[in-house]
């Protein structure tokens, strides 16, 4: 394949261009064209702020569920998909079954944060979403670890469908998890599991309500 | 070539008359605007001749490419963002690209994913050119120059920001494809930009190609010859500007350049104002490109179909249990490519940008190295401003256009 060049010449001035003053005043022609335009094309910008696309990928939002509650299950996901390991995640069981996860403890740490997107990426459950707040001063480093209380946003909706073990083995049965035997067995399956979690010792039996 | 001393002796000489006479070296940066960032040159001056420049690196130094051995693939993507942060699309989809052919699945890409990374590469290039021609031009005194190319730099950032949600640090393409279609608007939005873009890019060619003023600060200037610029290995306009027609595009086309139609520019005077006329005439060729693309934009899939590498759909990782799992795999373990080594090479607004990466099969890069435009560029620098004025060193180095965020890593 022949490649395409085109020479490019240094142009040649004539004596009229070559008097300094001619091209100072075109040039000021233009500027003061842009002057008496006046077209200003930046903001105010506390008072004024910018219109942001849908996808803009600012400070994380945490969608809510039909019933007003986290959709996370903190499967820990993002923290695995973030590159920068901003994202802290502890669990602890949500139902008395101890099938179902949900995050004790999440964070993003926003001077790690790059706000890539990957975590909202990564996320099964459409329980975190990228959202449209940018702004992120702060006076002292702990005010820049985010907390599930400040990500979570009742008025954000998600109707994703969910898809955690109980639901679809609910769904699938078509019964359920309630009979005593049930759980007995649920809990012998999940024990271990549970167990091997990293959590503090001092919290309630998760199962407790379980053999009563 | 000449071996440059890190640490150079003091030239005394002792003059006939019994006086002495000395070089003054003189600290610039790593705090002066001009430098573009956090360049340090030690000038070893005779009055206000350069005897010798010796540029010194590494304030910006991150160590992206050792951190890259540590995270997946896909994670590695926002690092090459911080690269050369004023192009980071272009170097986004050169790091994706070469991921693609380390997997060998660079013909399985979708025609519309294609079509649309040019689009956004040729964007990147136009952004970057302005930068570098608005800066230095603005390091030259010429101001309004300077803003009406960042006016149109934001116009570009906005399209980027509807396109991939992030202004600067874009992150968008993905192995494979692209994570999200187009926008509806993005048609209509890039074609806009195409229609007010020209008009800018006449209004600072007026103010500087035929500007007196503007010609003797760089015709002339910080020349490089056509034999030296390939011995040091100089790469994009500062390559053409001294008249070797290579262009990555050409050379070794991806992406699909080779269909589309459009010129190398080529100046054979080698200076400051060769490689201006350059970029100019890059960004002209650019829009041509845009162009062709937008025209030829085809519709369906916009990522490949190929499950051990790409994400299932949102809507089957919620319902279906196999997509979850394999959903859980691909962000766990990554892709893994087979062993092997490869090397990607695109034509970055500054130059040529490859990438080499080896993989051992795992799902983390065994390694990659990055070859920067800016850094093998700014090599040129001494010998340029060898014999040169001081105020020559700024035309210098506003006219190799490079970034101390590539330069460093």
């Amino acid at each position: 394949m022949a490649i395409k060049i085109k020479i490019l010449k240094h142009p040649e001035l004539t004596w009229f261009e070559n008097l300094y003053i001619p091209q100072i005043l075109s040039g000021l022609l233009i500027t003061i064209k842009h002057l008496l335009r006046f077209q200003p094309i930046t903001i105010q910008y506390p008072e004024e702020v910018k219109e942001l696309p849908e996808r803009y990928r600012g400070i994380h939002v945490m969608p809510a569920d039909d019933e007003g509650e986290i959709r996370c299950v903190a499967c820990k996901l993002c923290e695995v998909a973030c590159p920068t390991q901003a994202i802290s995640i502890v669990a602890e069981p949500a139902d008395d079954y101890g099938i179902e996860r949900r995050p004790k403890v999440y964070n993003i740490d926003f001077m790690r944060c790059v706000f890539c997107g990957f975590c909202v990426e990564a996320c099964p459950c459409d329980a975190l979403r990228m959202g449209m707040k940018y702004e992120l001063a702060s006076y002292n480093r702990a005010g820049l670890v985010h907390t599930k209380e400040v990500f979570f946003d009742p008025n954000v909706k998600s109707d994703a469908p969910r898809d955690n073990a109980n639901y679809l083995y609910e769904m699938g049965k078509g019964e359920n998890l309630d009979s005593a035997d049930e759980i007995e067995k649920v809990k012998e399956l999940t024990g271990a599991y549970i167990e091997s979690e990293s959590q503090p010792q001092d919290t309630e039996n998760p199962f407790k309500s379980a053999g009563s | 070539m000449e071996r440059v001393e890190f640490v150079s002796e003091e030239q005394v000489v002792i003059n006939e008359d019994g006086t002495r006479t000395e070089t003054m070296m003189l600290n610039m940066g790593p705090q002066h605007p001009a430098t573009h960032g956090v360049l340090r040159i030690v000038l070893h001056l005779d009055g206000e001749m350069v005897v010798k420049a010796v540029p010194h690196i590494g304030y910006l130094h991150r160590g992206i490419e050792k951190l890259c051995e540590h995270i997946t693939y896909q994670q590695c993507l926002p690092y090459t963002d911080r690269m050369d942060y004023i192009a980071s699309i272009c170097n986004n989809i050169g790091y994706i690209l070469a991921c693609e052919k380390l997997l060998g699945i660079e013909d399985e890409i979708p025609e519309r994913a294609k079509v649309a990374e040019v689009i956004l590469f040729e964007l990147g290039r136009i952004e970057s050119h302005l930068v570098g021609i608005g800066t230095n031009a603005l390091d030259l005194g010429a101001m309004s120059a300077f803003l009406y190319c960042f006016k149109e730099r934001e116009r570009i950032y906005d399209i980027l920001e509807t396109v991939c949600g992030a202004r600067l640090t874009t992150s968008y393409p993905r192995v494979g494809g692209l994570p999200l279609d187009l926008p509806e608007n993005f048609e209509e939005v890039v074609r806009n930009f195409l229609k007010i873009f020209p008009k800018t890019l006449h209004e600072v060619e007026s103010l500087l190609t035929r500007n007196k003023i503007w010609i003797e600060r760089t015709k002339g200037v910080a020349v490089i010859s056509a034999e030296d610029a390939v011995n040091l290995g100089l790469t994009g306009p500062a390559l053409r500007g001294s008249g070797v027609p290579y262009d990555v595009r050409k050379a070794t086309p991806y992406l699909g350049y080779e269909n589309y139609d459009f010129e190398v520019p080529v100046t054979s005077e080698g200076d400051a104002y060769s490689r201006y006329l350059c970029r100019v005439e890059e960004m002209h060729q650019s829009l041509k490109i845009i162009h062709q693309a937008l025209d030829n934009l085809p519709d369906g899939p916009f990522i490949a179909d190929l499950p051990d590498i790409v994400l299932p759909e949102k809507e089957l990782t919620y319902t279906k249990m196999e997509s979850l799992i394999r959903h859980f795999v691909i962000v766990y373990e990554g892709f893994k490519p087979p062993a092997g080594e490869i090397q990607h090479a695109v034509e970055n607004p500054k130059g040529e940008l490859s990438y080499y990466l080896i993989s051992d099969g795992s799902g983390k890069p065994y390694r990659m190295r990055v070859r920067g435009p800016s850094f093998v560029n700014m090599q040129a620098l001494s010998k340029m401003v060898e014999g040169a004025l001081v105020a020559d060193v700024i035309a210098a180095i506003g006219s190799l256009d490079i970034v101390l965020g590539e330069i460093d890593r």
